[in-house]
């Protein structure tokens, strides 16, 4: 039959796009980011300034990312105008709107972090000084909070998984629909706030980067790397073990069009296995060369970006 | 990551995935719910009816918070049940369209080349005036031709015509459903014949598409015979939704038709399977259409037809075993072969050996008050009145084709509507002699009769071309003078007749004010008609001056049709033959018990026919003196050479004939048809699903894109009509689709004058 | 007034394909160019010349009773009236398109005018309220559609759904959709 029912572009529209995707890497980023940071600092010596280089790299990325993050979100929307309703009205039973819950709290909470460990700094430069100075006595009541960082890092995994279960919540569509998406979400996340963490503290903080922390973090990614691998192969594995429909879905993600070649180059050989690889055959010892780990970095990052952008466009397409 | 990581990179990597992810979609167009309309008119609904196609169902429409007019059916009126189809819906979305011709216009440039000049309607008036007055002068007042589609506006553009002196005023017929007319004619003594779709119990179809060639309330017949278990068989060389529906669809040869209808005829004749106290009663002719059918035999039709043997007599059995409730569709659009009088007339044979004339589940002849009140000798059911005007001018020479003429090939063809595709034809070769004016009126020749170039060149040779419509058609785009006429949803008319086994009239009745320039029919015809001297043939000076003559004086009839959209005079479906029928016809008008005969059945009328024989003509004695066709006889037809595609054609429920492909809502439906090609073919070809391919007859040639479908015989190709328009004026239709009477061929079929429709083609990829 | 349940049936073998609905629609609820609410879609023919058939699909929002589309809305804005409707309140709604990639039955879009989701709602407001059926239903020349009060017994929809076998779309996503469908008698529908 000819087509006589009108336009039906509608039916096969990518509804959340690259915007949404790079909100889920940057929110994901900036949780990675707070949660290596707080790890660093978690290391016995790195309690109390002067500040790691990797620790200062994550006070530094967490806010502007989950900022970034939020207002491409709001852009996205297609009422951006509107998007105060979402303060108003709260559905406990939407994931979105446990998110706005989070990002209200973790938000702030991420600044909060981030003005403590540069508060030396902002307090005495003279073009922050003036307006920072009078929030120091609150910022040093903050810090006092027991367990206050125990509770950001808290916020931090709630980021990260949630936006996991933002999209396992759409019944609909076998390859978001799956109970290890939150998980994925939460490795990828580390993965890449380690990554960042590195890539940053090791380009702007050099000097004051501790290399028995950039040991520590290496060392931690090469196990969340492969973890997030096996959790990959759990998500598939879950689809065919499902059967019917489910498995066409699968087969498709996997090797159809642009999206398997996005998967396999990008996601898996780009962001997981050179990595890998580079870690195994260049990191190994105790002599770091520089580009080498920067390289290492940015394809972890960029792996989880594609990772993103991988699950939400091929969720949606082949729904 | 660079800066190109755009969302449409995405996108356009995206389509390279199994799944199809549409672009973005284009910015919406607006143009149906425009911010800041103003319309002014009816916020309470009014009662009208449609002129999506010429169907004419009735409507309600109102204007919703002066902005926009929602449509719907008149729920009243039971044949259609309240419902309307997508072109009756979207009439809306005609009437706001930017697109519409907006104002009288005079061309300024080259014919054709779209130049013009926006004029008043006193100068328009006074420009055609002038030019028809210099071409009566000159050439006579035969020179002038007057076509339109048919409709209530027929009776002003005719008046205008005769009035004028010319006896040249055509309809599109000849182009439709014409070969029908005249075969009930031929053996009815009248065309005025109805199938009662609603109570079939087995009808067979020849490319009758009811589910897409749309009239709501036959649509709605069909599908209730449907529900209630009756029996559809579809003969189609695509497979059309009707085929889809029906139980078995024969996808027969292109042009075999008539062989098919002859065999099954042989079979209820060898078998006695016919009507025998029907045919010998009310029929004349029958022994020598059984003479004439003996080597009919379902094995030589197989050979034609490439239906089995077996299915042909198992199809004439089954008609037999449900007659009279069976019925073979006479069907509608019909110019499948010139030798389509002969298929009609072997149809309409058919319904006669079934016996199923007159009763309900058949055929009948529609009740108009004229037949009511002739069948009782009183008038007792309001007829439709005229108008005292002057005597009109007898005219010098006889039609330009012959229609009516005696002696001439098209004599049985209806003056009234004639064999318009002879218009340019007698304009190009001046015979019988020259034709130098042409009055179009809602209606596009340039895109609705075969052989496009031909009737563009035709246009060329014209000293005058005025055409009235409401979109820059086809047709329009090479006039000399376009009048802007006001849609159906902006104008009062008068009434129309809308009779079936039931008498009734419909009204069209203003909704909404002019959103133009633009004046209705009747008035601009009287206008003319005073610029030109004739104004006492138009003596009426509003439309309740037309509407109160119409109704002999009879306000409260004229009131009762306003307020109710129709006027129905109580009467339940008349079918002579059926003794329940008959009694509620009795009990209705009085006047009518004394013709019930003993069986409690009224066949006055059967006997009583304007044949020659006053009887069914099984032979028709008219066409047996006048053609040697008094039966019908196969003569086998070359529509295709053998290097050839057939190439057909079908109607689609998203558009009409040529004139609403532009219009906004139905263009988004349905923009552009595809050329259907069998799969076995395109792969011999070696088509891919969307190839654009040029496809070419002896006429012709033009462009579209392809759809690989084995919905259509290897054999032939098949395309919706009506698309591919010449009109740039149309920014929407224009070129968009394929385009059908480029390649079809100029033809006038013996004894009907109808068009031909199928054709040869070649296809190859461009 | 007792609360209500409102249901239909399409009917895929008297459905024509007209798009009389789809227009209808469209005129009803002033559904901007470009998008629907409502299309018929005729898949088809399959099988094997001559032995073919076609498919028939109402494309619109299917009603579920626990609609994908509701949970998800992090403001409200998708909502079921008390009348079993799923509607949209155009102004909670902040276009997160969270409902519309939710809805496994793609009934759900962006309304280019008013930036909000918009979908199918029975003609709740402008009609059903009223007493009348969906524009749709009243439009359909071939009576394919039946409507009414699922929780009435005497309604045209469930005296049709005692008589027909009905299929509910993608019924194992437990969605409890209100709209359903007959199939097409030659079966082997995909």
């Amino acid at each position: 039959m000819d087509t006589v029912w009108g336009n039906a572009a509608q039916y096969s529209e990518v509804y959340w796009g690259w915007p949404i995707a790079v909100y889920l890497f940057l929110a994901g980023l900036s949780a990675g980011a707070l949660m290596t940071a707080l790890l660093v600092k978690w290391i016995e010596g790195n309690e109390t300034q002067p500040w790691d280089g990797l620790i200062k790299a994550g006070a530094l990325l967490s806010p502007p990312t989950i900022m970034l993050g939020l207002a491409l979100l709001i852009v996205d929307l297609s009422r951006p105008t509107a998007f105060y309703q979402l303060m108003i009205h709260y559905q406990l039973t939407s994931v979105m709107s446990i998110g706005v819950v989070l990002l209200i709290v973790y938000t702030p909470l991420s600044l909060l972090f981030s003005a403590g460990i540069f508060k030396k700094i902002l307090s005495s430069h003279d073009f922050s000084a003036a307006w920072f100075k009078p929030l120091v006595p609150f910022l040093n009541r903050f810090e006092k909070i027991r367990s206050i960082e125990g509770i950001m890092f808290a916020f931090a995994i709630g980021i990260a998984i949630y936006t996991g279960f933002l999209l396992s919540a759409l019944v609909a569509k076998p390859l978001l629909n799956v109970a290890v998406l939150p998980l994925l979400f939460l490795v990828s996340s580390l993965s890449a706030g380690i990554a960042a963490n590195i890539l940053l503290g090791l380009t702007v903080f050099r000097s004051t980067v501790a290399k028995d922390n950039l040991k520590f973090l290496l060392a931690l990614d090469l196990r969340v790397i492969p973890f997030e691998m096996f959790i990959l192969f759990l998500l598939f594995a879950g689809l065919y073990f499902h059967g019917g429909s489910y498995v066409a879905v699968a087969d498709a993600a996997l090797t159809a069009g642009i999206w398997a070649k996005v998967f396999w180059i990008g996601v898996v050989g780009m962001g997981l296995l050179l990595p890998v690889a580079i870690a195994v055959t260049s990191l190994h010892g105790h002599v770091y060369k520089l580009q080498t780990v920067l390289l290492n970095s940015a394809l972890a990052l960029a792996g989880v970006l594609l990772l993103r952008l991988y699950i939400l466009y091929a969720g949606q397409i082949f729904g | 990551m660079n800066k190109k990581f755009t969302r449409r990179t995405f996108l356009k990597w995206s389509g390279a995935a199994a799944a199809t992810i549409a672009a973005v979609p284009a910015l919406p167009k607006m143009i149906s719910w425009a911010e800041g309309a103003s319309l002014e008119g009816s916020a309470d609904f009014v009662r009208s009816y449609c002129e999506m196609c010429t169907s004419r169902c009735p409507i309600q429409a109102k204007v919703v918070d002066g902005k926009t007019v929602l449509i719907n059916g008149n729920p009243d009126w039971a044949a259609t049940g309240g419902t309307v189809c997508a072109r009756g819906g979207s009439g809306f979305s005609q009437l706001y369209d930017p697109q519409r011709i907006q104002k009288p216009m005079i061309r300024a440039g080259e014919r054709g080349e779209g130049k013009w000049r926006e004029v008043s309607w006193d100068e328009a008036y006074a420009f055609i005036a002038e030019k028809m007055g210099a071409i009566k002068t000159k050439y006579g007042p035969e020179a002038m031709a007057f076509a339109n589609r048919g409709g209530t506006h027929m009776a002003y553009m005719v008046t205008l015509a005769r009035a004028f002196g010319t006896p040249n005023t055509f309809t599109h017929e000849a182009t439709c459903p014409q070969a029908r007319t005249v075969a009930l004619n031929a053996t009815f003594g009248t065309p005025a014949l109805g199938i009662d779709y609603g109570n079939v119990k087995y009808l067979l179809s020849l490319g009758r598409n009811h589910f897409e060639g749309i009239h709501v309330a036959q649509a709605r017949g069909v599908m209730n015979a449907l529900s209630k278990g009756g029996k559809l068989v579809s003969v189609d060389p695509r497979y059309s939704i009707t085929s889809m529906k029906a139980h078995e669809w024969y996808p027969i040869k292109p042009g075999t038709d008539l062989a098919l209808m002859l065999a099954i005829n042989h079979v209820l004749i060898r078998d006695r399977l016919y009507d025998e106290d029907f045919v010998a009663r009310y029929t004349d002719g029958f022994e020598v259409l059984k003479g004439s059918i003996t080597e009919y035999t379902p094995a030589w039709a197989e050979k034609q037809t490439g239906i089995k043997s077996t299915d042909i007599e198992r199809i004439a059995k089954e008609l037999a075993g449900a007659k009279p409730r069976a019925v073979v569709d006479w069907g509608w659009r019909t110019q499948t072969t010139p030798e389509e009088f002969e298929l009609r007339r072997a149809i309409v044979i058919t319904n006669m050996l079934l016996g199923n004339l007159e009763v309900p589940g058949g055929t009948f002849f529609v009740k108009s008050p004229a037949f009511i009140n002739g069948l009782v000798g009183k008038e007792v059911v309001q007829d439709m009145k005229g108008w005292k005007t002057p005597p009109f001018p007898a005219p010098g020479k006889p039609r330009l084709d012959g229609a009516g003429v005696k002696g001439q090939p098209n004599f049985m063809v209806p003056p009234a509507d004639g064999v318009v595709q002879t218009i340019p034809e007698a304009i190009l070769t001046e015979q019988p002699y020259p034709v130098k004016g042409w009055f179009v009126l809602r209606y596009n020749p340039v895109a609705t009769i075969p052989h496009t170039q031909r009737v563009m060149d035709a246009i060329k040779k014209l000293d005058l071309l005025v055409v009235c419509d409401i979109y820059m058609t086809d047709t329009a785009w090479m006039a000399d003078v376009v009048l802007p006429e006001s849609t159906y949803l902006e104008r009062d008319e008068g009434f129309n007749a809308s009779h079936g086994a039931v008498p009734g009239f419909t009204l069209r009745q203003q909704v909404v004010k002019p959103v133009y320039d633009t004046k209705p029919h009747w008035e601009i015809f009287k206008s003319l008609a005073e610029k030109m001297g004739l104004g006492s043939y138009f003596p009426y000076h509003s439309i309740d001056e037309i509407r109160l003559a119409q109704m002999g004086g009879r306000a409260d009839l004229v009131k009762e049709t306003k307020d109710k959209g129709f006027l129905s005079f109580g009467f339940k479906p008349v079918f002579l033959r059926d003794k329940n029928s008959v009694a509620a016809f009795a009990a209705k008008v009085p006047e009518a018990a004394s013709l019930v005969n003993e069986q409690g059945i009224i066949d006055k009328p059967l006997l009583n026919l304007k044949t020659a024989s006053k009887k069914i003509e099984l032979l028709s004695s008219q066409a047996q003196a006048l053609f040697g066709r008094g039966v019908p006889v196969y003569r086998p037809v070359k529509l295709a050479e053998e290097n050839q595609l057939f190439f057909v054609q079908g109607k689609t429920a998203l558009h009409t004939n040529g004139h609403t492909h532009n219009v906004p809502w139905l263009f988004d439906l349905f923009p552009a048809a595809r050329l259907w090609i069998h799969p076995e073919t395109a792969a011999k070809i070696g088509l891919k699903d969307g190839d654009k391919v040029e496809y070419e007859s002896s006429t012709g040639k033009y462009q579209a894109k392809v759809l690989i479908t084995a919905g259509v015989r290897p054999d032939t190709t098949f395309a919706y009509f009506g698309f591919g328009r010449t009109s740039p004026g149309l920014k929407r239709a224009y070129q968009q689709g394929a385009n059908s009477n480029m390649v079809l061929p100029m033809a006038v079929a013996p004894v009907c004058g109808t068009t031909l429709q199928t054709t040869g083609i070649t296809i190859r990829k461009v | 007034m007792t609360e209500k349940r409102y249901g239909m049936v399409y009917d895929s073998n008297k459905c024509i394909g007209c798009q009389s609905c789809n227009v209808a629609c469209r005129a009803e609820n002033k559904v901007p160019d470009g998008v629907s609410r409502l299309q018929v879609w005729i898949e088809g023919p399959r099988g094997k010349f001559p032995n073919l058939t076609m498919d028939f699909h109402r494309q619109s929002c299917v009603m579920c009773e626990k609609a994908p589309c509701v949970p998800v809305c992090p403001t409200g804005a998708s909502y079921i009236n008390k009348d079993g409707v799923a509607m949209v309140d155009i102004k909670k709604c902040v276009g997160c398109k969270y409902c519309i990639v939710a809805c496994p039955y793609q009934a759900r879009f962006v309304n280019p005018q008013t930036g909000a989701a918009d979908k199918c709602t029975f003609c709740y407001e402008s009609r059903v309220v009223q007493g009348m059926k969906p524009a749709c239903v009243s439009a359909c020349p071939t009576n394919a559609l039946t409507f009414g009060d699922l929780n009435d017994s005497k309604s045209e929809v469930r005296v049709v759904l005692g008589k027909q076998y009905t299929v509910k779309p993608k019924e194992h996503l437990g969605t409890k959709p209100k709209l359903r469908t007959i199939p097409n008698w030659r079966g082997g529908e995909v």
